[in-house]
């Protein structure tokens, strides 16, 4: 419903929860989107500056084409096996951070602690000192703001 | 020059930088040659072509079948080597973008077809990188001005436009070994109400 907009404080500490309650309903969703539908699920790392995920080594791409790995292709390198990771793609609120995450232990193995033999590393996330994408970023941003322009009826 | 960038599937992307301090070139070409290779890849990957007026035609049935378990998204990625090779450097007037290792380049040209020796190719022409007189589409062209700009602007407008970029990250493992990371001041009063701000004054 859109809402009549004075320009004074109390208004504005009206319409901040109204904002944030708005945006958190369907953030698991839009950003589970932005990250894993439209990124990692086509190969694409959501870390700034990291471009492609690196590809599969001679073996396991060997493996994938004997059939081992029922329904998994050689490319696009999505992080794709049995879909519990992807799938355990998470968003909360805490106080006034946004926390974004994946519950499932082999995130960290990909992102920090680097996968198989070669320990090679395919962010799923920045790590410390790192961001996402800006375009992702700014998604996010755009996000907050569709919900600020429905309140206020823009 | 030119010719000699489409033979070596590249093109120059020059920037305007007059308005940018001499000091943050680099960074603006930096920042500018990664986001144009993500968007190539970004745009790959759902099949779309990242030159303006071009686009792709799905891959055949016959050849998704047999090497793509069906799948007929003409995502130029069979085994992930050409788009390995995709990068950019900082050139004198801007950044060259394209195919950076030699051994790929005749399977790009077979995509891209921007050279005379791809005029008899059997492929279709699926062009990702533009030819001389190209450019990337209107999305990319844009977002390669907004980065321009942004390092053109001076810190009282940086200050007008809150949020975009300015990522605060911290990032975690869980207990249950797991990952994540928090946007911070994301969701803070003064961050969602100078949002509300601008667009009552009509920013």
């Amino acid at each position: 419903m859109a809402v009549k907009v004075k320009k004074d404080t109390k208004d504005l500490e009206n319409l901040i929860p109204q904002v944030r309650k708005a945006f958190l309903k369907s953030a698991e969703k839009n950003i589970g989107r932005l990250i894993v539908d439209e990124t990692i699920s086509v190969g694409l790392s959501p870390v700034q500056g990291e471009g492609k995920f690196k590809r599969y080594s001679e073996s396991y791409k060997d493996a994938i084409k004997a059939g081992r790995y029922k329904g998994k292709s050689i490319s696009p390198v999505n992080l794709k096996l049995s879909g519990d990771l992807l799938d355990s793609f998470f968003t909360k609120a805490s106080g006034n951070k946004l926390v974004i995450g994946f519950k499932n232990k082999l995130a960290d193995i990909h992102t920090r602690q680097g996968a198989g033999k070669s320990k090679v590393k395919r962010k799923m996330l920045p790590l410390e000192g790192e961001s996402l994408k800006t375009s992702i970023f700014n998604e996010i941003i755009d996000l907050i703001q569709d919900e600020v322009d429905r309140i206020l009826g823009k | 020059m030119a010719d000699d960038l489409e033979d070596l599937q590249q093109k120059e992307v020059e920037l305007d930088l007059s308005n940018v301090p001499e000091d943050k070139h680099e960074d603006v070409k930096g920042e500018v040659g990664q986001f144009i290779v993500d968007s190539i890849l970004e745009k790959l990957a759902k099949g779309d072509s990242p030159v303006s007026g071009e686009s792709f035609k799905d891959l055949s049935k016959k050849y998704a079948d047999r090497y793509k378990g069906g799948n007929r998204n003409p995502n130029l990625e069979l085994e992930g080597d050409l788009l390995a090779a995709l990068g950019f450097e900082s050139s004198q007037d801007g950044v060259v973008i394209g195919i950076m290792d030699d051994s790929q380049r005749p399977k790009a040209d077979g995509h891209n077809h921007l050279t005379s020796a791809s005029k008899n190719a059997t492929a279709p022409r699926r062009r990702f990188i533009p030819g001389s007189s190209q450019n990337f589409k209107r999305d990319i062209e844009r977002g390669i001005q907004d980065i321009v700009d942004s390092f053109a602007a001076t810190q009282e407008e940086l200050d007008l436009a809150p949020g975009e970029s300015n990522q605060d990250v911290s990032s975690s493992s869980s207990r249950g070994g797991g990952i994540s990371i928090s946007l911070n001041d994301l969701l803070s009063n003064e961050s969602i109400g100078e949002m509300i701000l601008r667009r009552i004054r009509g920013r």
